[in-house]
Formats: structure tokens, C-alpha cells, sequence
């Protein structure tokens, strides 16, 4: 019996070359875009995670600043500790590099990578030994510009010493840019306060870094200490958005597969209805024509899941790379046995499931019914499109088109669902694509109202202040800001607080409740610390902040996407000088009267500082996040439009297949080739554009579920729809879409020879 | 007599796996205006390659065809499929209705293509529907109607356009015996009317509806019969069998 089902099988297969070869690439590129969507999720996963797996991370990072005679090297022997590197020399050094300038400290390190926190190098090489060379961090590398090969000057009281950028590195944590001794020596001693020694330290059990870290603190508070929370958190801030597109596009591309195979080979079957009646008529029970159209299906299946995973991983550097990159990973690789095995099977079930149910259905028909039939079940009402078609008096070769479209409800559904689906991909990658224009162009959207971000370093206030100055009308405002971490009494959380100064409510924050800040004692809030603390616009807020107890009036809750919404924001005048003096260094937010005029006055500023400052410029790093996201993205997303033209392409031929006797007729009846090619593109047009419709109907919710995923406090408020003209343009592009999926289809159809067609009883 | 169709030296020659077929091996024939011509003959003998032929469905592999005196053998697909839509009207054994079309969307559309708004081609159906004796069915799909009234319906769509010609393949091929004389008498009326109607059979008693018998073996015109217009069906029929044998 398994012989006669295997040779009826491969015969079937055999007879109908076109429809096998093209469900065969359906199903490839199905299961191609399925390796590619597994690996893109294992790659976009918790990706400090995946850093700290890479470079095997340290669990708590000791900084002892220069003079504060704290004995790192015991902290080795301390109980819980299982692993140190260091203590290593911690150099602060200001780094000019085009005419910009950036405060960095720089850790000296010998030729060999350190053996806990060791940088991956993902760029260039590691250091040498030599004197001059430098080995950067790959997201300061990223937010200056810096390449390998490039120059950089470090400046130490006022001697300067060219440096090499020798390799790019990742890492997570406060390590980097690296160094090796001799250069730091040659550097010269370090400015300010930035100098001192580091301890990597790894613990037995991770879990305990909290404990270890407060144990650390309370008996010593000159030192600062961080652990692997907070790594993780800044990674993740970096990060979340990249995690959750990549995430979302990895899940659209998941659901497309699943429709699409449904879609083919559902089809597939119901066009093959006759052929079950006939082999009813031969003995054939139910199940038998079940397990004969599994078998068939699943023959073809495994052969194009096989090619199409193997075509997956073979494709997936192009978009893992992107994505690595993005994420500062490694480049997951795609041959891994879950992939394969994924891939593979998950299409061998897709196909067996929505094989065994229409064919299950099918072969319950009645012998003669389905002989009758060959073919699917017709529709006895015209659709309403077609009555409207008709009502419209468009030429009658059209209205055929369109109640040819509906003549098998099923198979319409099904093929609008899946090509829904794919639209529903392309309004979420314009609803992208809105979000990124929109906070680039109001940058307080992103907790950043203003165009550039100064950070003096040795540069003084008066000496600051008479250079913003010297840029006349064209800055409207200025701030100065001041961070800091900050606690709660009686909570454990610890906060990030912004201590503001100058003009800050020229240009407030984006408040979504309550007001903007007026003056000392008041705050403005991200709404994940109103989450963490149960407090509400209006409460009070006590901080413990630069050593000393503050309590502020909640007055607003501004969108802050960094750091969970964990942050407050207040007037300077709030905490004592002496507390506020412990705080990180002051900036300027510098607010343009023409925010389009921000590169300008940023180079005007450089080079009256004579290239001092460091400046960044707010749309900056929003535009870098949108650039870097828009490979993935599209990418994914041309996948998705490839096999949506695969399908519409295959439903239309599967169409044609099922009825080449009623083109036999039109063309009885007077329909010319042209008419008949009309005829069908009309028909693929019909569905083509419901989808298009369905897909902006549903994608748009979804797009806006999905940025409330990746950032819950503010999404709402963010997400931002397509414009309606991208919208409209959807519309000549499925045009477009369906003309190019039914040319070859509206061709056999037109050559359909009438005297044939009418011998196919 | 005016000749709505002419052929001659009409071949077709099919290629079957890389081996030549001749279906029709010379046909020379004329239909003069408002002639019944039926064509006889067994399985296989060309009966319905000639039919195809005359209707532009298929290309004769050599000799003429002559439609209203002008030659069409040469014409291309899309002049011949908008010569068919006033010219020739088509009848099946199988009905060929479109499916998923309902009765009046199946007789509406010749005219529909010809020209006709959707106000005349909608009379025109009414009134055909109702000299057939179906307007009940308008509405229905063709699966929900009995094979009698499907091919009632197919008649109606072939005559939508005041063809010139009717080209009638086995049209009782698959009717039962109380079907088929009510389509034979409606293809009687016809034409009494003035139709022109070419009808394919094997039937000796559906043949005999007609005005002469062309009688087709292996390809080629074996015999012609002229029946009278005093009609005894039995006598003719078995005559038409004797020749047939």
C-alpha cells in the first residue's frame, strides 16, 4: 500500500511540473525566510546577555579613583569572589579627534586582551604593545564617527600625543577605550579626577551582586562600584528598540510563512478535487486520499524545506550581520541544529496540517460530486464586489475578473489573509519610519529638548558661556544639565536624577501629564519611576541625591525612553551647591532657532572653541538608531514581498489550472487574448487591493501594540502612523505588485486554445 | 442560394507525441443562408474538429474557410473572437455555462461584448429567456439547474447576438429523452425563424431534425442526404442509420 501511495504520489507530482516547481518555491523561500526569521530572533535575544557570554563579562566593576588608598587587590579574597583581573591603571585623558574634543578614560592593558571583561574585537585588531595605539569601544566609536585607521590627539596638560585607532571592540560595562601602559605613561598624568585604578571581578553566584556591591560601598565610599544589572541595563537601553523591531519583523515573518504555506497548499488540493473524485472511483477510502496528499505534499515539502533552510543560512550573514552589528553582538550563526531542525520540520508540519484538512474534506465528497465539480467549490452568489463591478458598468473582461476572483470564497480568503499580512509588514515598516521622522524632528520626544548637547570639558563656564553667546540669535535658550544617581528612601531603586539650570522652560520636556517644572522644588518624572514607587503627579518625592535628602512636588510625567522612565528631573536650586558639586559634569542644551541649522552652529561652536568641545547633535543618534535598523528592516521586508508575489502569483495559476475549460468559453463567447489577460490581472488587482485595505487596517494597530511592546510608559504617546500619502502609495505599489504576479498567469490564460480547453471534460 | 459558410480542402492534421493525426483530410462544404445542416458520423471522424474549424475555435492546417463570403481562416485570435460574438453562436454536449456565472450573467455577456448596454443586453436575455420557457432561472448558477434548462440556457447565450451561424456540438449528447426533444424543437423553431444552424451528432434521430445530412468518415465527407420537408422522424432516422452502416 505504501508503495502504490509513493508511486501515485510522485506520479501526481510528475504531471503537473509547473504547479509542483511553483509551489516548491513557495514552500523554499517559506522555509528559507523561516531560517532566517529563527535566526534573527536567537541573534536579537537579550543581547547583553550574548556580550557578556562573548567576553566573558565581569559580574562587579571597582573603580578606586587616583589618592583614595583603597586596596583593590584584597577585594580579590573577599568572600563570594570567584574570579579578579587587575587592578589596572585608569588614565582620563582628553581625546580631540576632527576638530571635537571627549573626556575618556583610558585603560591600560598589556598586548594580550584582559582575561575577564575581554574585548571582542569586531573591528581592526588588538593592541600591539606599541606606544600610540588605541583600541576603542564600538558605541563611542559609533556616536563620534571613529573608524580604524583613524587619528586621534590626547591632550594632557597641554601636551599632545598622537594615538592610532588600532581595532573597534565591544565589551560591556565601564571598560574601554584601551591602551597599553606605555602609551597611557606617555599620555602623561591624568586631569581631573578621572584617573585611578580598576578591578574586573567575577562572583560565584552572580544573583549576589547586590549585596556584594552594598558591602563595598558601605566600607568604603570613595570607590565607585558598579555591577552586571547595570551593564545590562545600559545595553538594553541602547538596544530596546533594535530588539523589539527585529523581534516583531522576525514574528511578521513567522506568521507570513505559516499563511502562505496554508495558502499554496490548501490550493494546491482543492484544485485537485477531480483527481480525488477519480481516485475515489478506484478504490481510494478517505483516508487513503489523506495519506496519499500528506505523502505528496510532504515529498515536496522536505526537498524545498532542506534547499530553502540551506538558502536561509546561507543568506542569513546578510541580514545577522546588520543585526549584530546593530547590537554589537557577534554574528549568530545561522547553521545551528535548532535552526535546521526548526526550519525543516516546522514546514513539514505547516504542510501535513493544511494538507490532512482539505484533503480530509475533499475525499468525504462524493465520487461524482467531486468528477463534476473538478474543482473547487464554486460560490452561488456573486460576490458583492462583483455586483458592484457589475452596477459600475465596468467593461464586462473586468467584472469577469472580479467574480473570477470570488468564485472560490475559501481560496480568496486566504490569499487576501496572507497578502494582508505582508502589507500589514509594510505599514509597520512606514509607521517606522513616521516614529523616526517625527521624534527626529521634535527631539523632546526623546527626553532631548534641545539640538546640541555640549559637554565643555576643560573648557570654563565664562569662557562656555561667552562662546554660546558668540552664536548670536541663532540659539534661543540655554540649559545646563547634571546627572546623577539618586535613591529613595525606603525603596531600593535606585533612580537617574537631572538637575537643571539656565532656560530650561523655553523648551520643556514632552509632559503627558500635569506641567512642566517652574522652579526649585518641583519635578517632572518618567512614568516607570511613578510605576515603581505607586506615586502619582502630585505626590511628593523624596530623594536622597549628591549625599544629602531633598524632597520634591511631582509636578509632570515627561516621555523618557531611557532607563525604564526611572528618572526625575529638577531645577538646580533644588539641592545644595555642596550636593550638587557631586554631581556628573555639567552640560549645555543648546535650543536653535532653527532646529535644521544644528550641524552649523555645532561646527561654528568647534572651531571657535578651536575644537574643545564636545558636541553632539540630538537628531544625530536618533537618525544613526533609524539608519542602522533600516537593512533589517527592509530587508525582512523584501522576503516578505517576494513570497507574497510567489503566492498571489501561485493562487492566480492554481485559479487558471482549475479553470481552463471557463477560459475555453470566454473565448467562445468573444473574448479576445487581451480581454482574458485583462480578465485576470482585474481579478489578482481585486485581491491584491482588498489586502492592501485589510493590511492598513490591521497593521496599523498592530504597529502600535508592538511600540507600545518596546517602550510601555511612553509608546502610546510615541508611535506614530504612517502619513497618509505613504499610505495612498501603498495602493499603485500593489498595483504594481499584482501586474508583475499576474503576467505570466493572465499570459497562459490568454493562450488557452479554445478547441483544447472545451476537450477537458 | 447565398452560402453563409464555405470550405475548401479543409485539413487538420494533429500532433499527437511527434506523430501526425489527420482529423480532417479535405472538407469542402457550403451552408447556404438559413440551411439545417446536420453532420454525422462515428467517433473520431472530425465531425467536431470540422465544427471548431467553422467557428474559428481551432486553425485548419490547409484550405479555406468562408464566413458570410469573407475568408477567416487567417484571421488571428482576437478578430476571431470578435467576429464570433456577432456571427457565431456555440451550443455543447457539456453546456460549457461559466460556473460561478448566474443564467443571466451567462446569456447577458456575448452581448455585454458586442456592445450592448447593460439595459439592452438585459432585455434582449429576458426575452430569449422567456421564449425558452426558463426566465425562473435567471438567477440561479448553472449547478442548481437541471441539464434540460442548462442547455436551454447555453442556446440562449448562442443566440444572444442574432448570430449568422449556429454551430451545435452533440447538444443532446447528455440530455434525457424528454430534453432532448424539447432542444430539438427549439433548434426547429430557430429555425423555421431563419437561423442557419450546423449541428454535430451521432444520433441518426437528432440528425434528422435537420434540412441534409452531411454523413463523415475518417476525415473526409463520405456521403450527403437531403431529407424532405414531410418528415416521418422513425423512417428518416433509420434511413439515416442504413447510411451510417
Amino acid at each position: 500500500m505504501t508503495r502504490l501511495l509513493l508511486r501515485t504520489a510522485v506520479a501526481n507530482l510528475r504531471s503537473r511540473p509547473l504547479q509542483t516547481a511553483l509551489v516548491a518555491v513557495i514552500i523554499t523561500a517559506a522555509a528559507a525566510t523561516l531560517a532566517l526569521a529563527i535566526s534573527l530572533r536567537a541573534g536579537a535575544a537579550d543581547p547583553y546577555d550574548q556580550i557578556a557570554r562573548d567576553t566573558n563579562a565581569a559580574d562587579v566593576h571597582v573603580f578606586a579613583p587616583s589618592g583614595s588608598h583603597v586596596d583593590l587587590a584584597a577585594l580579590a579574597h573577599a568572600p563570594g569572589v570567584r574570579a579578579t583581573d587587575g587592578p589596572y591603571d585608569v588614565g582620563g585623558t582628553t581625546v580631540r579627534y576632527r576638530g571635537s574634543s571627549v573626556d575618556i578614560p583610558l585603560q591600560a592593558v598589556g598586548s594580550q586582551r584582559p582575561r575577564i571583561d575581554r574585548p571582542r574585537v569586531t573591528s581592526g585588531r588588538w593592541l600591539s604593545g606599541a606606544t600610540g595605539e588605541i583600541v576603542l569601544g564600538r558605541w563611542s566609536a559609533q556616536e563620534n564617527g571613529i573608524v580604524v585607521g583613524d587619528r586621534l590627539t590626547a591632550v594632557s596638560h597641554g601636551r599632545s600625543t598622537p594615538l592610532t585607532v588600532v581595532g573597534i571592540a565591544v565589551s560591556v560595562g565601564p571598560s574601554g577605550p584601551w591602551v597599553s601602559r606605555s602609551t597611557l605613561a606617555a599620555v602623561g598624568s591624568p586631569e581631573r579626577d578621572q584617573g585611578g585604578r580598576g578591578l574586573s571581578i567575577q562572583l560565584n553566584d552572580r544573583g549576589a551582586a547586590g549585596a556584594f556591591v552594598d558591602g563595598i560601598r558601605r566600607r568604603n565610599d570613595q570607590v565607585r562600584v558598579s555591577d552586571w544589572r547595570d551593564d545590562r541595563q545600559d545595553v538594553t537601553d541602547r538596544t530596546s528598540t533594535q530588539t523589539v523591531v527585529l523581534g516583531s519583523a522576525s514574528l511578521f515573518a513567522l506568521l507570513a510563512v505559516g499563511f502562505i504555506i496554508a495558502n499554496a497548499i490548501t490550493g494546491r488540493i482543492l484544485a485537485s478535487r477531480r483527481d480525488i473524485g477519480l481516485l475515489k472511483a478506484a478504490g481510494f477510502t478517505p483516508g487513503g486520499v489523506t495519506a496519499l496528499f500528506v505523502l505528496e505534499n510532504l515529498i515536496l515539502a522536505l526537498g524545498a524545506a532542506i534547499v530553502g533552510t540551506a538558502i536561509g543560512i546561507a543568506l542569513s550573514p546578510l541580514l545577522l550581520e546588520s543585526t549584530a552589528n546593530l547590537l554589537g553582538t557577534t554574528t549568530p550563526s545561522g547553521v545551528r541544529p535548532a535552526t535546521i531542525a526548526l526550519g525543516v520540520l516546522g514546514v513539514a508540519a505547516v504542510v501535513c496540517l493544511f494538507t490532512a484538512l482539505p484533503a480530509w474534506r475533499a475525499g468525504r465528497l462524493g465520487v461524482l460530486e467531486a468528477i463534476a465539480l473538478g474543482r473547487t467549490s464554486i460560490s452561488t452568489k456573486p460576490s458583492r464586489l462583483a455586483r458592484a463591478a457589475t452596477a459600475l458598468r465596468l467593461p464586462p473582461s473586468l467584472v469577469l475578473g472580479v467574480k473570477d476572483a470570488f468564485a472560490s470564497r475559501s481560496r480568496a480568503a486566504m490569499t487576501i489573509a496572507s497578502l494582508a499580512l505582508t502589507m500589514a509588514t509594510v505599514v509597520f515598516a512606514l509607521g517606522a519610519e513616521a516614529t523616526y521622522r517625527r521624534v527626529i524632528h521634535d527631539s523632546a520626544l526623546r527626553a532631548k529638548p534641545y539640538e546640541l548637547l555640549v559637554s565643555p570639558s576643560d573648557v570654563s563656564t565664562p569662557r562656555m558661556r561667552a562662546l554660546i553667546a558668540g552664536q548670536g540669535s541663532k540659539i534661543a535658550g540655554t540649559a545646563t544639565v547634571a546627572g546623577t544617581t539618586a535613591s529613595v528612601p525606603g525603596h531600593t531603586v535606585d533612580i537617574w536624577a537631572r538637575a537643571l539650570g539656565g532656560a530650561y522652560e523655553r523648551r520643556p520636556y514632552a509632559i503627558r501629564d500635569g506641567r512642566m517644572l517652574t522652579g526649585p522644588g518641583e519635578a517632572i518624572v518618567g512614568r516607570g519611576l511613578l510605576d515603581a514607587l505607586g506615586l502619582h503627579v502630585g505626590d511628593r518625592l523624596p530623594l536622597t541625591v549628591g549625599g544629602t535628602d531633598v524632597n520634591l512636588r511631582i509636578v509632570g510625567r515627561y516621555i523618557e525612553p531611557d532607563n525604564d522612565g526611572m528618572t526625575a528631573i529638577f531645577d538646580e536650586r533644588s539641592v545644595p551647591a555642596a550636593a550638587l558639586a557631586r554631581f556628573g559634569p555639567t552640560q549645555y542644551e543648546l535650543q536653535l532657532t532653527d532646529h535644521s541649522q544644528s550641524h552649523a552652529v555645532k561646527s561654528a561652536l568647534l572651531r571657535a572653541s578651536g575644537g574643545r568641545l564636545d558636541i553632539e547633535a540630538t537628531e544625530d543618534s536618533i537618525r544613526q538608531e533609524r539608519d542602522g535598523l533600516r537593512p533589517v528592516l527592509y530587508g525582512t521586508e523584501a522576503v516578505l514581498l517576494a513570497i507574497g508575489l510567489v503566492n498571489l502569483l501561485t493562487t492566480l495559476l492554481l485559479g487558471i489550472r482549475e479553470r481552463v475549460r471557463d477560459f475555453g468559453i470566454f473565448k467562445v463567447v468573444g473574448l479576445t487574448p487581451r480581454q482574458v489577460l485583462a480578465s485576470v490581472t482585474a481579478g489578482g488587482t481585486v485581491l491584491a487591493v482588498i489586502a492592501v485595505v485589510a493590511g492598513i487596517v490591521v497593521g496599523l494597530p498592530i504597529f502600535h501594540g508592538l511600540v507600545v511592546l518596546t517602550n510601555p510608559s511612553d509608546g502610546p504617546d510615541l508611535a506614530t502612523s504612517p502619513t497618509w500619502w505613504w499610505v495612498l502609495l501603498m495602493l499603485p505599489g500593489a498595483l504594481l505588485f499584482t501586474t508583475l504576479a499576474s503576467v505570466l498567469p493572465a499570459r497562459r490564460a490568454a493562450a488557452i486554445k479554445p478547441a483544447e480547453a472545451l476537450r477537458y471534460e | 442560394m447565398k452560402h453563409v459558410l464555405v470550405t475548401t480542402g479543409l485539413e487538420k492534421t494533429y500532433d499527437t507525441d511527434g506523430v501526425p493525426v489527420a482529423a480532417l483530410r479535405g472538407v469542402d462544404l457550403a451552408i447556404g443562408e438559413g440551411e439545417f445542416v446536420s453532420v454525422m458520423g462515428p467517433s473520431g471522424c472530425g465531425k467536431s474538429t470540422l465544427l471548431h474549424l467553422l467557428g474559428g475555435l481551432d486553425r485548419p492546417s490547409q484550405g479555406e474557410v468562408h464566413l458570410d463570403g469573407r475568408r477567416v481562416d487567417q484571421l488571428s485570435e482576437a478578430a476571431w473572437a470578435i467576429l464570433r460574438r456577432r456571427q457565431v453562436g456555440f451550443v455543447f454536449q457539456f453546456f460549457n455555462l461559466i460556473a460561478n456565472l448566474t443564467v443571466a450573467d451567462n446569456v447577458e455577456l456575448p452581448g455585454l461584448l458586442a456592445g450592448q448596454s447593460p439595459r439592452e443586453a438585459r432585455a434582449r436575455r429576458r426575452e430569449l429567456l422567456a421564449d425558452l420557457g426558463i426566465e425562473e432561472v435567471a438567477g440561479s448558477v448553472p449547478s442548481r439547474i437541471s441539464g434540460g434548462q442548462q442547455q436551454r440556457v447555453a442556446l440562449a447565450r448562442a443566440l444572444v447576438n442574432h448570430p449568422a451561424v449556429l454551430l451545435a456540438d452533440e447538444p443532446t449528447g447528455n440530455l434525457d429523452s424528454e430534453s432532448t426533444r424539447e432542444v430539438l424543437g427549439l433548434l426547429r423553431g430557430h429555425h423555421e425563424s431563419g437561423q442557419t444552424i450546423v449541428l454535430v451528432t451521432h444520433d441518426a434521430r437528432v440528425a434528422s431534425a435537420a434540412d441534409r445530412v452531411i454523413h463523415m468518415r475518417d476525415g473526409l465527407i463520405s456521403e450527403e442526404t437531403k431529407l424532405s420537408g414531410d418528415r416521418d422522424p422513425a423512417a428518416l432516422a433509420s434511413q439515416l442509420v442504413r447510411l451510417e452502416v
